[in-house]
């Protein structure tokens, strides 16, 4: 842990579901920037809860989050938008545009956020390049394979030149070695500076990987700790 | 600019992307928001052309201001001046004691009429036409002209412009009442095809709105859908207007001919066309807007 100001620091997290569950039970965490942090646990553990709190897409029940000095809990709704058209997002369903282009499914964050034509053209041709999709750009979703899909997912994320990305299970649908290629992916973001959160319930995926590896079990944080070489 | 250009012609492109995917169900709505717009477009050029019809049968109303026999012609004159420059009042024409005779004889048929009078007892006259029917302006109008010295008794068929009013007020109410309920009946139209639409887009809005989009870029394409919607209906409707008025002149002409009367439904003027597609859009806009705000509003994070 480093002495500088943490770009992301949680206190004391709860959320509970109107059900009654209680997804997070008073978590913990502080994230520097540049990190590359890896969310295990079993299912129902609390990873995408985290996540999405995190992202600003839920509110929590309790305690408090702040991301680069802004308490998420007292942003309003169109604050909450802004600051998640500045973070990027990776997930496991993939949640594409099926009845659109690779190209136009990578373009969405920077029509939200109201880029000109051009300046979208050229970051989209960029992304598709940088996930080696770079020659699908005109095809249908449909036409791509699992891991391709996910690719797109990540160009998607990319595009906007986020700070911080955010992802949930993505390697959970891709075997092995699809797997091993996304988190490759990711490793090279990070080492461009990309702040990363990745939750994942295949920790032997991550332990190949350098990176800080957070478990969760039942909604508490169960240990902290480095993985890989 | 050309970011806000951009982003609009995104969500028209996206709106158009969503009328030509189910081109069929959405002309059958673009014919209900038509036939709704088009009926009381309709109803409103007959009833309107009836009412002026039926003013100008009638006559525009005239009361009779009779004057005093020591009236001085400046004092008449006078009166006649201040009375023309009034707004209600359209034209004041003054009719002496002779002109009286003469119009007494003419329409008695007889000069003898003033036998075994040693002089003319008519009064001298003036005859204010009015632009108002409203029974109320004429009695205002009535009491100011017994304030003149000079006016002896002011006649004033008030019963006649009473229930002229009474009858052109209630085509108007009922004109009103019309395109009240079919304005709502278009606005949930509207509203439950944009619905329907969201419905359809639930997973694209979600994605749109975990990626940060805000509530009007989400909004903007859905309620372009409504705006282009309304537009196609407000168009056909017109059509369906001009259609209805072609035909009921043909038929009201063969009726009424028949009596020797002609009643000619007029066309509706360009003034009127604009405001009335403008007020669709306004319609279409409304409901548009509340069927994506309610979705948009489940989809908040509490």
């Amino acid at each position: 842990m480093t002495d500088s100001v943490p770009m992301i620091e949680i206190s004391g997290l709860t959320r509970r579901y109107p059900d009654g569950r209680e997804a997070l039970r008073g978590i913990d965490l502080q994230i520097q920037a540049g990190e590359m942090l890896f969310l295990g646990g079993p299912s129902g553990a609390g990873k995408s809860t985290l996540l999405r709190l995190i992202a600003g897409i839920d509110r929590p029940s309790g305690g408090t989050i702040q991301l680069n000095g802004q308490q998420l809990n007292r942003l309003s709704a169109p604050a909450l938008e802004a600051l998640r058209r500045n973070i990027g997002m990776v997930f496991q369903e993939h949640r594409l545009l099926f009845d659109r282009t690779v190209e136009q499914n990578a373009a969405l964050p920077l029509q939200i956020q109201g880029l000109a034509g051009a300046e979208i053209q050229k970051r989209v041709a960029a992304a598709l390049e940088r996930v080696g999709l770079g020659g699908r750009a005109s095809d249908s979703p449909l036409a791509l394979s699992g891991g391709e899909r996910q690719r797109l997912c990540i160009a998607r994320a990319l595009v906007g030149k986020p700070a911080l990305i955010v992802a949930d299970e993505p390697t959970g649908n891709l075997d092995a070695e699809y797997g091993e290629a996304i988190l490759t992916l990711f490793r090279s973001f990070n080492l461009a500076g990309v702040t990363l959160i990745i939750a994942t319930h295949d920790e032997r995926l991550v332990r190949s990987l350098e990176g800080r590896l957070v478990h969760l079990d039942q909604g508490r944080v169960i240990s902290d700790g480095r993985t890989g070489a | 600019m050309r970011g806000f250009a951009e982003r609009h012609g995104h969500a028209i492109a996206s709106a158009l992307r969503r009328l030509r995917a189910e081109p069929i169900a959405n002309f059958l709505t673009i014919l209900v928001i038509a036939l709704s717009l088009a009926v009381p477009a309709t109803m409103y050029l007959i009833l309107s052309d009836a009412a002026a019809m039926a003013k100008g049968q009638a006559g525009p109303p005239a009361i009779t201001v009779l004057l005093r026999a020591t009236s001085q012609p400046e004092q008449v004159h006078s009166l006649q001046d201040k009375l023309t420059h009034r707004p209600e009042v359209s034209s004041v024409q003054f009719v002496s004691p002779e002109q009286g005779l003469k119009e007494l004889q003419r329409r008695l048929g007889s000069e003898d009429v003033l036998a075994g009078l040693d002089h003319n007892p008519l009064p001298p006259v003036l005859v204010v036409h009015t632009l108002s029917t409203d029974p109320d302006v004429l009695s205002a109008l009535q009491k100011d002209l017994l304030v003149f010295p000079i006016v002896e008794q002011v006649k004033l068929d008030a019963e006649w412009a009473r229930r002229l009013h009474a009858v052109t007020h209630l085509l108007e109410q009922v004109v009103i009442a019309l395109a009240l309920i079919l304005a709502a009946a278009v606005v949930s139209v509207v509203i439950n095809t944009v619905r329907l639409q969201v419905l359809a887009a639930r997973e694209e809005i979600e994605i749109c709105k975990l990626m940060g989009a805000s509530d009007a870029f989400v909004r903007r394409p859905f309620v372009y859908f409504g705006l282009i919607q309304m537009l196609l209906g407000g168009l056909l409707a017109l059509g369906m207007t001009e259609l209805a008025r072609i035909g009921f002149n043909a038929l009201s002409g063969e009726w009424l001919g028949r009596y020797g009367l002609s009643f000619q439904v007029q066309s509706l003027q360009g003034l009127e066309s604009v405001m009335g597609l403008l007020f669709a859009l306004v319609l279409g806009w409304i409901a548009a807007s509340s069927a994506v705000s309610a979705f948009l509003y489940r989809l908040r994070p509490r």
